[in-house]
């Protein structure tokens, strides 16, 4: 009986834990160049809308601005971000950062985007977190308790709402480039993106989209996540990561992840990422520690120094 | 007896028996008392004969009786006042413990939760007074008084009777100072233009200010050069003073210091949010409530009734009413509430029948067993705790009308323990079954049979109120459970490589080398943190303590039927998926007391379910691999979910995991 009773709880446990992601032809072979210069159509924008930037509001407090802030992407579409900075800042034009959050509703305002915002900053960044379409300040009836099963049935699941959105976050995150050069002192040569999780995968596929950004760190990343079904080519991290390269990648996962499974998810896209790129596996899951900051720091400093 | 001892002892006739003389009463003098009827020791403040001689007995009499109105936790209430010719008196209770004044003296900087709390206690003080129209106007060290961990506030009424009767007859004495304390005045006060309740929040943050940073942040060779240094000087960020500083009481205290009134917070219980709130970033203290908050619940309604009766007699019904309609026509439901609760009133009284069409929701509310005695107080996962009324709502099964939001419940009587959960009241009808299951051990919550999440159903069972706390896990240690061979199996599993058991307890073992949690040293844990719950330990060390404590750990379906029970609402505390962070402890903060995080508690009664550390289930999914849920300090918020749970060797420890512990009913306990 009591035989019985565990092997059934290891069915449950396999049926449910260790839900295998299903993979894709571009995993094992990404699209062709003809292929992937026509996404571009999908993800050009214009550069000459004004991005009519609005400071909501300013925080200064012990050596670190803060600016609330938001700014047209692309017409009819506002991105809502926080520019974080030291006081102490030089007169010269500084390295800087976009921060992709994960899945948490909050998005750029959940507290581990906030510390690590934080923490960035203080290592000498201008850091630009912001709110990806749905999330945070852009929350929307499309996602409402921000629940597994709500974001990937009605967003991650549904390929075509689901290459809109990443497409829009490309733009996103590119005028976030055109913002951080042309109103913030930011060195056009030294932005990169850090994304964390859900970021993780979009800043694989911005990496490999868009050419200005130098250096591309994607933590806690992935090409399927475990729930995800299907998604379209051109949102598909498989097709960008091999074109990140000459500019370099860098990925820390957990070896234990209950979203992005090392075998199935991590080590595939890993393989299609070229030169230079550095890969850190810790024994821990879906989880970005503390300790951990100090490491992407560092690596960030030494890429966009 | 002194001239003075004697006079005041005629003035206060048989009822008081005037002791021994106390220093620290600056320009008053303060006398120990005996209330004789009741025999309880009491203090008697006589202001310095120069202030009698400028205010008059009937001014100083009536402030006395507005001062005296204000019942609150953290105000020292004014038990009784006098005045004669030349002696201005008021009696207040006993105290037993020192100043801020003197504590500051002592010890300098205070650690910051006690900064924290002594802030949010005093300035939950001054947004009660404040709503009731109350200015103190002399907030200053001297005045607040540190009973145990609490701090109440003294003093009320002196210096506004002082005030107003200096403004009869010129703003400022001839020596040039108004009232108030130089070092803790704001700009407007020095300068005598009339204030308000911002400048008692000025004064507190200079208080909070100097708590943290240790010294005061206007100073000078003299009052003249303190008061220019209010007016003029902005004082060094408390974080370049005092990293360890929270962002946002920095923040708070900085705002509050503007110089233009119109900078700072616009009431005290704005700043009340900012030092204690979500931003305050102080996750072990979050929203934690005093006990006493909840315990008010049936005990205090006795001070309510007071206080609705004394603010039923300072406003007309009438205009309570035209304010509430205000605020509910432009569906600020959180008001409502407030201005209802402040008043004594309830929706459902028929003044308000054309408001609470646009304002209420009812709740039908039933339990297991009925007949529960049941209480509601509001709460907003934003705000904290907005409430200070307990809203007696009968027995169940109940049907009642609340402004809609959000309550925290508390069911109690014969047959069940006391059930303590969040329940949402929409702008519709919400039934409750509250599934209390009957009587549990100490320290457990009961759970009813039921479904399982996914699939089957679960038995009865008890599980741990909270996670198992290091105080807990400590009398295991020293109880020799690490000695105890029953307790471990012969080979484990750590750092992938099969060890007999004596190598494997080696690796069990603190910093110093004694058995115990990895963070542990010396065999002990951590001073300040007994009741956080205990990490760093192994799934073999989880098992071994529950086999020690006659318990076990919960298997997936029992883990996920205490949090979530019929799985209807992705959260324990139902589907409101942006405020996790407020009522879960994910904060990167490191883990909290447990039970810190009071609105995320399951509809069981069971805390910190999502959030502050991972726990182990026994469940194994193969020889290599346990199962930890639930989510941690150190995750994102959605870890919690069923579909986050993940897998590590048994043999894995880490800062962010623990566990909890259940009882089957008819498991041998």
């Amino acid at each position: 009986m009591r035989i019985r009773t565990i092997a059934v709880l290891l069915v449950l446990n396999a049926a449910t834990a260790m839900a295998q992601p299903p993979s894709d032809r571009w995993l094992v072979k990404p699209v062709d160049d003809r292929t992937f210069a026509a996404f571009k159509s999908f993800y050009t924008y214009d550069h000459n809308l004004p991005l009519d930037l609005k400071l909501l509001e300013r925080d200064t407090a012990g050596g670190m601005s803060i600016q609330h802030l938001s700014y047209t992407s692309t017409p009819g579409i506002r991105v809502t971000a926080r520019a974080y900075s030291t006081t102490s800042g030089s007169s010269q034009r500084r390295a800087a950062l976009i921060v992709l959050h994960g899945g948490g509703g909050p998005g750029k305002d959940g507290a581990g985007i906030k510390a690590v915002s934080d923490y960035l900053a203080r290592a000498g960044f201008l850091v630009l977190a912001i709110d990806m379409q749905f999330f945070g300040e852009r929350a929307s009836d499309v996602l409402t308790s921000f629940t597994e099963a709500e974001k990937h049935d009605k967003l991650y699941n549904q390929p075509a709402a689901h290459l809109a959105w990443v497409m829009q976050t490309i733009k996103d995150v590119g005028r976030g480039y055109d913002l951080l050069v042309s109103s913030m002192d930011a060195d056009p040569k030294r932005v990169g993106i850090a994304g964390f999780s859900r970021g993780a995968v979009m800043a694989t596929i911005i990496g490999g989209a868009d050419q200005r950004f130098a250096a591309v760190a994607a933590l806690l990343g992935t090409h399927f996540d475990a729930l995800e079904k299907a998604h379209e080519a051109a949102a598909c991290p498989a097709n960008y990561v091999g074109r990140i390269s000459p500019r370099p990648l860098f990925m820390i996962n957990g070896e234990n992840d209950s979203d992005h499974f090392r075998n199935e998810a991590v080590l595939p896209l890993q393989r299609l990422a070229k030169d230079p790129k550095e890969f850190v596996w810790l024994p821990m899951g879906h989880t970005m520690p503390r300790e951990e900051f100090p490491r992407i720091a560092s690596w960030l400093q030494t890429k966009l120094r | 007896m002194t001239e003075l001892k004697q006079q005041v002892q005629h003035a206060l006739g048989d009822y008081y028996r005037l002791d021994d003389e106390l220093t620290g009463g600056g320009m008053s003098r303060l006398f120990m008392a005996t209330e004789v009827s009741l025999n309880r020791r009491v203090v008697v403040k006589v202001l310095p004969p120069e202030w009698a001689s400028e205010v008059s007995a009937a001014r100083f009499k009536r402030e006395m009786e507005v001062a005296a109105q204000l019942q609150h936790p953290h105000i020292l209430p004014v038990l009784a006042a006098g005045a004669r010719t030349g002696l201005l008196y008021y009696i207040m209770p006993y105290v037993a413990g020192e100043s801020l004044r003197a504590r500051l003296k002592r010890d300098g900087a205070l650690p910051i939760a006690d900064a924290q709390r002594i802030l949010a206690e005093i300035a939950d003080a001054l947004a009660f007074a404040h709503e009731r129209g109350v200015i103190h106007r002399d907030i200053k060290p001297e005045n607040i008084l540190l009973e145990g961990r609490h701090a109440v506030l003294a003093d009320f009424g002196v210096a506004r009777a002082l005030m107003e009767a200096r403004t009869d007859t010129e703003r400022l004495t001839s020596t040039g100072s108004s009232v108030g304390t130089p070092g803790y005045m704001s700009p407007e006060q020095v300068a005598g233009d009339q204030i308000d309740a911002r400048a008692d929040v000025y004064a507190l943050s200079v208080v909070g200010y100097e708590m943290i940073a240790g010294k005061a942040p206007f100073t000078g060779p003299s009052a003249q050069a303190i008061l220019r240094a209010h007016m003029s000087e902005t004082p060094a960020l408390l974080r370049t003073l005092r990293p360890d500083c929270p962002e946002a009481v920095e923040r708070a205290i900085a705002k509050s210091l503007s110089k233009e009134p119109n900078q700072r917070f616009a009431s005290s219980a704005d700043f009340l949010q900012a030092v204690s709130g979500p931003g305050a970033l102080s996750s072990r203290r979050r929203f934690a409530v005093p006990p006493r908050v909840i315990a008010i619940g049936a005990g205090a309604i006795a001070v309510v009734a007071l206080i609705a009766a004394f603010v039923s007699s300072q406003r007309t019904s009438g205009a309570i009413v035209a304010r509430v309609a205000a605020a509910a026509d432009s569906g600020r439901l959180d008001e409502v509430a407030r201005m209802l609760d402040t008043a004594g009133a309830d929706v459902s009284d028929g003044r308000f029948s054309g408001i609470a069409i646009k304002v209420a929701g009812t709740l039908q509310l039933d339990s297991l067993p009925p007949g529960l005695t049941a209480t509601a107080t509001r709460v907003s996962p934003i705000a904290g705790f907005a409430q200070r009324r307990a809203i007696p709502l009968g027995r169940t099964p109940l049907t009642r009308s609340l402004v809609a939001g959000e309550y925290f419940l508390r069911l109690t009587g014969a047959g069940a323990d006391t059930l303590e959960r969040v329940v949402s009241v929409p702008r519709a009808t919400n039934t409750v079954v509250a599934p209390s299951g009957g009587t549990a051990s100490a320290g457990m919550v009961a759970v009813t049979s039921g479904p399982a999440l996914r699939k089957g159903s679960v038995a009865a069972f008890e599980i741990g109120k909270y996670e198992v706390t290091n105080a807990e896990y400590q009398r295991f240690v020293d109880a020799g459970g690490y000695r105890d061979n029953a307790h471990w199996p012969d080979s484990m599993l750590v750092n992938k490589k099969w060890l007999d058991r004596a190598a494997a307890l080696a690796q069990f073992a603190d910093r110093s080398g004694l058995p115990g949690p990895r963070g542990w040293s010396g065999g002990k844990h951590p001073a300040d943190q007994a009741l956080q719950p205990v990490v760093s330990i192994t799934w073999y060390e989880a098992i071994a303590y529950a086999q020690w404590s006659g318990t076990q750990l919960p298997t997936g379906p029992q883990w996920w039927r205490a949090a979530l029970a019929d799985g209807k609402d992705p959260f324990p505390w139902g589907t409101d998926g942006l405020t996790v962070e407020q009522r879960a402890n994910f904060g990167l903060g490191g883990p909290a007391p447990v039970g810190s995080m009071r609105l995320g508690v399951s509809p069981f009664g069971a805390h910190d379910m999502a959030g502050n550390v991972r726990e182990w289930l026994s469940d194994m999914v193969d020889a290599r691999r346990r199962t930890v849920v639930g989510g941690s300090w150190q995750d994102p918020t959605y870890m919690f979910e069923a579909d986050h749970a993940e897998t590590f060797e048994p043999g894995y420890a880490s800062p962010a995991i623990g566990f909890r512990v259940v009882r089957t009913k008819n498991a041998p306990k």
